[in-house]
């Protein structure tokens, strides 16, 4: 150790009020890479900001621009996706749309919720760990498939059932058709968030529901679930913010009928659906083109106030077990 | 450090202690810490001043968690930090190397200086500051990486070594003065955190040492761990003493009084802003308290 | 609960009414677990449909030759090929952004009111519908940069979907490095930016990459905005990296989806041959993500013990 003693003394030594003023070697290099990883996180928060905002301008022109009523998109009741710049034919709405994703939404949640939920209280609280971990990685593999996947493989297996079964929509293409695959997609998420609220519960909750004599069921029901509500509202929320953004499936299973679905049974195209399958033949100064833009805000505007609004419900579990 | 460079003045207590000055209390704090210097010859300082605080404050945003501390801390002395807990004692520790500028809305008033320079000046790199005041935390903290490798860790980025040899002859030093070589030498490849909680803090303080610092501060470097492992620590900080300034923060009295020759002792009142109530070499502060509020918390009266 | 014969503890024995409670109890576990099996049997419907039907119309042609007669004969080489450009131009572009963003707003960015609305979009953003990034990515890639529909628009705009991703699991992982590691090199006197890279990065890796493979994974399998952004159909073209950048995308997604709706007379089976390829691609990713995570799960009950 003597060996060492002189080089590094001879830094270490140094009179310490000189040193602490002195400017470190590499200062001025660091600082090149510190305003580069500023510059990267500013630009990146700053495009991905411009998403909203360049949707609702070239979604806007419709109405400034292009001088299409603005009453007729949100209030009449087809979405026709014809590829015009004639503002007398143009015969588009978002009613419908809206409408047929509400059902789709509706369907999903009502198969997905008791599913997820029950999972999430299955694997969280009942479950051994290992079979905990193989739901949870399953559930993720679930989430990971592709959805134009669900789409296909429901448009095999579940579309001739729907219709030899019920005969539903066209042909077995229906809200409901594509609500069921769907909820399968929402699912994952839905568990996920569920059983993380559910494990945030602190243990002395439970042991104290024993101590009183409660039993597991109990225990579960009065006091784990009451405690994990707030986390387990966001789950939905998000599973349904899932639901309404979900395309591939409603595209290929939900019929594609552009007018306002009565029933989820009947064949419907969501906003999603109408976008994707619109997009594709709508030129540049058609009328088209501004307004799937519009129906974009509109299901951009939609998701973000129902992910927002769960991120504050989940913000509100968090800080009532922060400890 | 094995080569016993101690130049430590027996006898001259009286004419160096008189610096020892403190601002608030009202009380003759020099007649009193002389005459208990020279009641009870101690074996501390070498009469030059490490740290100098002057009228020190500290706010977290609105909240004012130290106000007007001034004491001198000596060099290769041990002083210790005792209060009850929430009377700012770490926070303060916290200024010596400015880990508080790690915490947003945090503010420093007053001066803290190191022969003549406060450190908390525009014109001071705190990186620079820190690697010349160490310090070692209350839970050990290990890096994710083998034993030898958390000892080269800081050489390495502070270029300290030159060659290969001089880094091994560096790591086994730091480990051999933080009285670990023993324990480790044969498994210097494995993760520092295969060690236990007493052997990692040790592993801590052999990184602090490595890179040569002259302060070292220990923010309750004992409260994770058993007795034993404990005893081990005081022990390498009575050690560790002869060659460096040590400042450590400490919620155990009787650690307080078998390892440090300064004590510092704070307190905070109803609204949280803690104070120092009294400085003093460490048995007389423990013997005859010169505070009222001193002697009940010492005697376990309150806290 | 028994008690010992002899002894009057009949008040440890279960009541009637708590056998009562104890049917409905199983009766309500039962239905969980039932769910459960729901939930999970769509996996094993999906896999197991998609590899029996698709495996007969894999061959050595279906995977390394260019499509004949549309797409009707010969293979899918182009587009498996292009998919691997697109999924390598994702990660290149970004990786960089969303490691670099998640550093800022783990490491640099100041806590406050403007970082809790940047978290919050970003949390957010990770929500946002993937045709929603399909239409922006014609609204900025094509409308305002004026790019042609080509394989970079497509990769950029799947690469702003990935950037969400990466950036919101970078940051958790960043965030989960302890404190105590940090303040331990700063206390060295290690600057911030060397703590970062060479104790904080090192530290989160693992879990930046679980996410970066989980973005791959999604890219891979994400159709809608490859839908908005226009893709083609199989087609042979040259596969120089430099030259394909500018031309038309084809990528399986769009290939299956393309197949399915238009393909009148396209042989089924080839359908499903595209729909096992793309599971494939896909399963690579995600069952490397989930080991990797897993391989963490374990060495940080390693690292506690």
């Amino acid at each position: 150790m003597a060996a060492a003693q002189p080089a590094t003394d001879e830094v270490a030594r140094r009179s310490l009020s000189e040193s602490v003023r002195r400017r470190r070697s590499g200062a001025a290099w660091e600082g090149v890479v510190e305003a580069t990883i500023y510059a990267t996180g500013l630009f990146t928060i700053v495009l991905l900001v411009g998403i909203l905002f360049l949707l609702g301008q070239q979604g806007l022109r419709l109405f400034f621009e292009m001088d299409y009523p603005i009453g007729k998109f949100f209030t009449f009741g087809n979405a026709i996706t014809d590829n015009t710049t004639d503002i007398e034919k143009f015969r588009f709405g978002i009613l419908a749309p809206l409408i047929a994703t509400m059902w789709v939404t509706l369907v999903t949640l009502i198969i997905a919720v008791p599913l997820g939920l029950a999972t999430a209280v299955y694997i969280s609280e009942l479950a051994p760990p290992r079979v905990r971990l193989l739901i949870k990685s399953a559930a993720e593999l679930l989430a990971g498939v592709p959805t134009v996947l669900f789409g296909f493989v429901g448009l095999f297996l579940l579309v001739p059932f729907v219709r030899d079964q019920f005969g539903w929509g066209a042909g077995g293409m229906s809200g409901m058709t594509a609500g069921i695959v769907v909820a399968f997609i929402a699912v994952p998420l839905i568990i996920s968030i569920a059983d993380d609220a559910l494990q945030a519960v602190p243990l002395d909750f439970k042991e104290n529901a024993y101590a009183l004599g409660c039993n597991k069921l109990q225990a579960i029901w009065f006091v784990i679930i009451p405690a994990a509500i707030s986390g387990i509202t966001a789950a939905v929320m998000l599973g349904m913010a899932r639901a309404i953004g979900e395309t591939m499936t409603v595209l290929i299973l939900a019929g594609g009928n552009s007018s306002i679905p009565e029933a989820p049974t009947e064949s419907m195209r969501t906003m999603t659906a109408t976008i994707a399958s619109g997009f594709g033949n709508a030129s540049a100064y058609s009328l088209l083109r501004p307004a799937l833009f519009m129906t974009g805000a509109v299901l951009f505007l939609i998701t973000l106030f129902t992910t927002v609004l769960a991120d504050l419900v989940l913000d509100k579990q968090r800080k009532k077990f922060a400890r | 450090m094995t080569n016993e460079t101690t130049t430590t003045t027996e006898t001259g207590a009286e004419t160096n202690l008189s610096t020892g000055r403190m601002a608030g209390g009202g009380v003759d704090v020099k007649a009193t810490v002389a005459a208990a210097a020279a009641a009870s010859p101690k074996k501390t300082s070498t009469d030059q001043v490490a740290l100098s605080l002057n009228n020190v404050g500290v706010w977290y945003g609105q909240h004012e968690a130290v106000q007007g501390v001034s004491f001198d801390i000596y060099q290769r002395a041990t002083t210790a930090l005792i209060g009850p807990s929430g009377c700012g004692k770490s926070t303060l520790l916290r200024c010596f190397n400015r880990m508080n500028d790690l915490i947003p809305g945090t503010r420093v008033t007053g001066t803290i200086s190191v022969e003549g320079v406060d450190i908390m000046g525009k014109d001071v790199d705190a990186v620079q500051l820190r690697r010349h005041v160490g310090m070692v935390f209350q839970k050990p903290n290990p890096f994710p990486m083998s034993i030898k490798e958390n000892i080269a860790f800081g050489p390495k980025r502070l270029g300290l070594a030159k060659s290969k040899s001089q880094m091994d002859d560096l790591i086994e030093e730091s480990l051999r003065d933080a009285a670990l070589w023993d324990e480790v030498k044969d498994k210097l490849d494995e993760p520092g955190t295969s060690l236990s909680g007493g052997q990692q803090q040790r592993l801590c303080i052999a990184r602090v040492l490595a890179v040569k610092p002259d302060i070292i501060l220990m923010d309750e470097p004992c409260s994770a761990l058993d007795p034993i492992a404990t005893l081990k620590i005081e022990d390498l900080m009575r050690t560790l003493a002869k060659d460096y300034t040590i400042v450590v923060v400490t919620h155990n009295m009787q650690q307080a009084a078998r390892v440090s020759d300064w004590t510092a002792f704070l307190l905070a009142g109803e609204e949280r802003t803690g104070r120092l109530i009294e400085y003093s070499p460490t048995e007389q502060l423990f013997t005859t308290p010169r505070d009222k509020r001193t002697e009940d918390y010492i005697t376990g009266r309150f806290g | 609960m028994s008690a010992l014969p002899g002894t009057s503890s009949s008040w440890l024995r279960t009541p009637p009414e708590g056998k009562r409670k104890n049917f409905y109890q199983n009766v309500v576990f039962g239905l969980t677990i039932l769910a459960t099996i729901v939930v999970l049997t769509p996996i094993v419907i999906v896999a197991g449909y998609v590899v029996r039907e698709g495996l007969s119309a894999i061959t050595l042609e279906f995977l390394t030759e260019g499509p004949r007669r549309d797409g009707a004969e010969g293979g899918i080489w182009p587009v498996i090929v292009l998919t691997g450009y697109t999924l390598i131009l994702v990660v290149v572009m970004a990786v960089p952004f969303g490691v670099g963003s998640a550093v800022f707003l783990s490491e640099y960015a100041r806590p406050g009111r403007l970082l809790r609305l940047i978290n919050l979009t970003i949390i957010n953003l990770a929500g946002v519908p993937s045709i929603v990034y399909g239409l922006f990515g014609a609204a900025f890639f094509l409308d305002i940069l004026g790019g042609e529909k080509s394989l970079w628009v497509v990769s950029a705009t799947l690469a702003l979907q990935a950037l969400a991703i990466i950036i919101t699991s970078a940051r958790e992982s960043l965030l989960s490095v302890t404190r105590g590691i940090r303040e331990g090199s700063l206390a060295l006197g290690v600057s911030k930016l060397r703590t970062t890279f060479f104790i904080t990065l090192p530290q989160a890796l693992p879990g930046i990459i679980t996410g970066v493979l989980l973005a791959i994974s999604r890219a891979a399998g994400e159709t809608a905005p490859v839908i908005v952004v226009g893709a083609i159909l199989a087609k042979n073209v040259s596969l120089n990296p430099s030259a394909v950048i500018n031309e038309r995308a084809q990528v399986l997604s769009f290939e299956l989806y393309g197949r399915i709706t238009e393909g009148i007379g396209y042989p089924e089976e080839r359908k499903w041959g595209i729909a096992l390829v793309l599971l494939t691609v896909v399963l690579i990713f995600n069952l490397s993500a989930l080991f990797l995570r897993w391989r963490i799960s374990q060495l940080g009950s390693v690292r506690r013990n």
